[in-house]
């Protein structure tokens, strides 16, 4: 078989197993509510106080900008996860007894991770149409001005996206959700510095995000029309009234910037590669084993068997009436499994956070070290509601009696017990303070943490999801100062008065969701 | 202690039952489960288990319909799924103390079970040693003991001895022999040795529907005098293939010596044989009865 015919099967099955998901569907909505949000204008492209007439030029450009900001940051985790899912299979270890190379299997996974991201590209490039139709500025299509910010603006970004996905899912430490956290804001550091780069403002084509391409080709045609255009760029709901509007024809295509923009994919390609050097190509030996609790354990596995005869046991039947039900027995066990498993220095961090939120004033406390504590955490509490899935325990509890009023509560105390000593320091801080708004906002924040990770694990079935939502809110909220958002009472009095109904609805929502999975 | 199962089916996709119209009465005792791939066993299994919600029919456990209260029979259920995981950052009692503690016993009972069971499935050396590191088969004991966790009344093991060498496959079939007695054990597998060795009822089953409920005995006796053996030359083989259910072949100096199973004497020279399970298995279950 051919290297390329074996990179189309692989990445065609990869491909189409993906988009049979359930995620999918879920991230081509969100897709299509961006497309709805642009064309009835709560989403825009605006020069200062003017914007481009809305012709194919224009809103191809304006929904390429769209695709590379949304896709390029969110879309990476929905197509992390492919190499994870054939480890998970057991298909990775079939393929590891093919021929098939490391570089070979990664360039598949790319491809798939290029063409998922490419089919909701597709989608936005659609709504585009659409778009230009409804605002009725200009009804003549143009379609080579229309597709070649897709091309040449969104595709080399996203090929980047998709082979950092292959690079993260390559890299032991980067696979998890550690891995999640970091691309977050590996994004966010990113962003402004393609934009002040001084190199890549002389060569702008070569910044992946096509922003100072862009910007720069739109502000020439604003300036000659509207001299007085003093600088000013953005994407989002815009805000400043618009006093203008100006006719752009689109970016003039010089080879130059095609190669650049072709690079930029060559680049994609080559991480690929890269990333088939940290690849272990699901050899288990090659992942960094464990470091036991007890080091004079002997570390190689007990024979399955022995061969003396054993020694035969007898059980002792139950005195069924004499054993009751203990709700602290639960708790304990869900406590034990959410702390178990993480090394020393996990819990000197931990340690040192909750004295450093006592030492500290409590405005110190309240805007820095609490958040970070916080977010110390989001890696234990993420696998409230979806542990079972994950570890494939779900027929074992679920075939227990009461599952969803033994396992469940149990399951969001021992989250809620968690934040909440992460959170002791402050608490303590705030008492000697008198800081009653302080305590409260400390409240509402504890029930809300677990209660999100709780719900949103229970109807996803992945700890994804709670870790991109409670990332993006709480690097908006506590940390940007953004109040509607401020969960932990960072920089005001936070929002006790939302956070505890929304905490109380999202343990409403975790009930249902697993008593639908309890009913099926 | 009685369950019953009535006109039981599950619809899995418009028109595909994975069961269907599937009636049974299961009494203390191991009841085998024998049917080929996809027969329904699992989905039958999953149903009784109170994990899978039956689209028709009812199961009553003791009189009490599970269907619409699943807890009753949770309590006294234990159940070995065919496919499952484990937390592989505790240790097998950690791992074990919390599944007992969420069916509901007691830290004192818990400890003293946990112990039994963990000499029991031979893993009393590596019971400390986190569940991550542990092979398919020590996983699969784990599996087993926290199914007897609960001193269970109800029994539900499916594929139960996948993985496991033979010394511990011949000491589970012997530890489910002892538990029998006044409890129900259900026993998935396509492994006939296995139902063979241990058990008391058999229920085959093939394409959602239940073909025979009936003790192994009763079964054998309905293959009397339809299971032949004789010897033919390698190259007749095929052809014989085509026309008979062939049960067993050995290699003998003078040809291969085969056992088929047919009504009616297939050869002039075969020799009627006693049936065993496995001829019972292909009878039925290929469709010639």
């Amino acid at each position: 078989m051919s290297t390329a015919r074996i990179i189309y099967h692989l990445a065609r099955a990869d491909f189409l197993e993906r988009v049979r998901r359930y995620s999918f569907l879920v991230m081509l909505g969100l897709v299509v509510f961006l497309g709805y949000q642009t064309a009835i204008g709560n989403m825009a492209l605006e020069l200062g106080q003017y914007r481009g007439e809305y012709n194919s030029a224009w809103v191809g450009a304006m929904m390429s900008l769209i695709a590379t900001f949304f896709l390029g940051w969110f879309g990476f985790y929905l197509v992390k996860g492919s190499v994870a899912r054939d480890r998970e299979t057991g298909v990775g270890q079939i393929m590891a007894t093919t021929p098939l190379t490391r570089p070979l299997y990664l360039l598949g996974k790319w491809l798939s991770n290029f063409a998922v991201l490419t089919a909701m590209l597709a989608v936005l490039a659609l709504a585009g149409l659409v778009i230009q139709f409804m605002q009725g500025e200009s009804m003549q299509v143009n379609l080579p001005a229309f597709l070649a910010p897709f091309f040449f603006i969104a595709l080399p970004l996203l090929a980047l996206v998709a082979a950092a996905a292959v690079l993260f899912e390559s890299i032991p430490f980067l696979q998890g959700g550690f891995g999640n956290i970091v691309y977050f804001f590996a994004f966010i550091m990113f962003l402004p510095l393609f934009l002040e780069n001084s190199t890549l403002s002389r060569y702008p084509a070569y910044e992946p995000m096509g922003l100072g391409l862009l910007s720069n080709e739109m502000g020439r045609a604003l300036t000659a029309i509207h001299p007085d255009y003093g600088g000013g760029f953005s994407l989002g709901s815009g805000g400043q009234e618009i006093i203008g509007t100006f006719t752009w024809e689109g970016v003039q295509w010089t080879p130059a910037i095609l190669f650049a923009r072709f690079t930029l994919i060559v680049l994609a390609v080559a991480f690929t590669f890269f990333a088939a050097l940290f690849f272990d190509r699901f050899d288990p030996s090659r992942s960094k084993p464990r470091r036991m609790k007890n080091p004079a354990a002997d570390p190689s596995p007990a024979p399955a068997s022995i061969s003396q005869a054993l020694p035969s046991v007898h059980l002792t039947p139950l005195n069924r009436a004499a054993s009751r039900f203990s709700f602290f027995s639960v708790l304990v066990a869900e406590l034990k499994l959410l702390l178990k498993g993480q090394r020393w220095w996990w819990y000197a961090i931990a340690g040192g956070l909750i004295i450093a939120s006592i030492v500290n004033p409590s405005t110190i406390t309240r805007q820095y070290v609490l958040p970070i504590a916080w977010a110390w955490h989001i890696l234990l509490v993420s696998s409230l509601g979806n542990r079972e899935a994950r570890d494939n325990v779900q027929q074992m509890t679920y075939s227990s009696a009461s599952p969803l009023w033994r396992q469940l509560p149990a399951q969001w105390l021992a989250g809620f017990i968690v934040t909440l000593l992460l959170g002791a320091g402050a608490l303590v801080r705030f008492a000697v303070d008198g800081d009653m708004a302080g305590l409260l906002a400390l409240f509402s924040g504890a029930l809300f943490i677990p209660s999100l990770s709780l719900a949103l694990g229970v109807w996803s079935g992945t700890s994804k999801v709670f870790e991109i939502v409670y990332i993006s809110l709480w690097y908006l909220g506590p940390m940007n100062r953004v109040d509607a958002l401020d969960f932990s009472g960072a920089n005001s009095s936070g929002r006790p008065e939302f956070f505890i109904p929304f905490s109380i609805a999202l343990i409403a929502l975790a009930f249902l969701g697993r008593s639908r999975q309890l009913r099926n | 202690m009685q369950l019953t199962v009535t006109d039981l089916g599950k619809e899995y996709k418009r028109g595909f039952w994975g069961l269907k119209n599937f009636s049974l009465e299961i009494k203390p005792g191991i009841l085998g489960l024998l049917g080929p791939n996809g027969a329904g066993k699992s989905t039958f299994m999953r149903m009784l288990a109170t994990i899978t919600k039956p689209t028709e029919g009812t199961i009553t456990y003791n009189n009490v319909n599970v269907v619409a209260q699943p807890d009753a029979l949770r309590d006294v259920l234990g159940y070995l799924p065919q496919d499952f995981g484990v937390y592989p950052n505790l240790n097998a009692v950690e791992f074990l103390e919390y599944m007992a503690a969420i069916k509901g016993l007691d830290a004192a009972t818990a400890r003293k079970r946990i112990d039994e069971l963990l000499q029991l499935v031979n893993l009393k050396d590596a019971a400390r040693r986190p569940l991550g590191g542990y092979s398919g088969g020590m996983k699969q004991r784990v599996g087993i003991a926290q199914a007897l966790l609960n001193d269970p009344q109800l029994l539900i093991v499916d594929e139960p001895t996948v993985g496991l060498d033979p010394e511990e496959r011949v000491r589970f079939r012997n530890l489910l022999s002892d538990l029998s007695g006044e409890r129900i054990v259900i026993l998935s597998t396509h492994i006939v040795s296995d139902v063979e060795a241990t058990a008391t009822h058999i229920a085959l089953i093939n394409k959602g529907q239940l073909l025979r409920a009936a003790a192994p005995e009763d079964l054998l006796k309905e293959l009397d005098g339809k299971v032949w053996e004789w010897t033919v030359q390698s190259d007749d083989l095929p052809a014989l293939k085509q026309k008979h259910i062939i049960s067993g072949t050995i290699r003998r100096s003078d040809g291969v010596q085969v056992r088929v199973v047919s009504a009616t004497p297939p050869e002039a020279q075969a020799v009627s044989v006693s049936p065993n399970l496995e001829d019972a298995y292909l009878y039925f279950i290929g469709g010639k009865s």
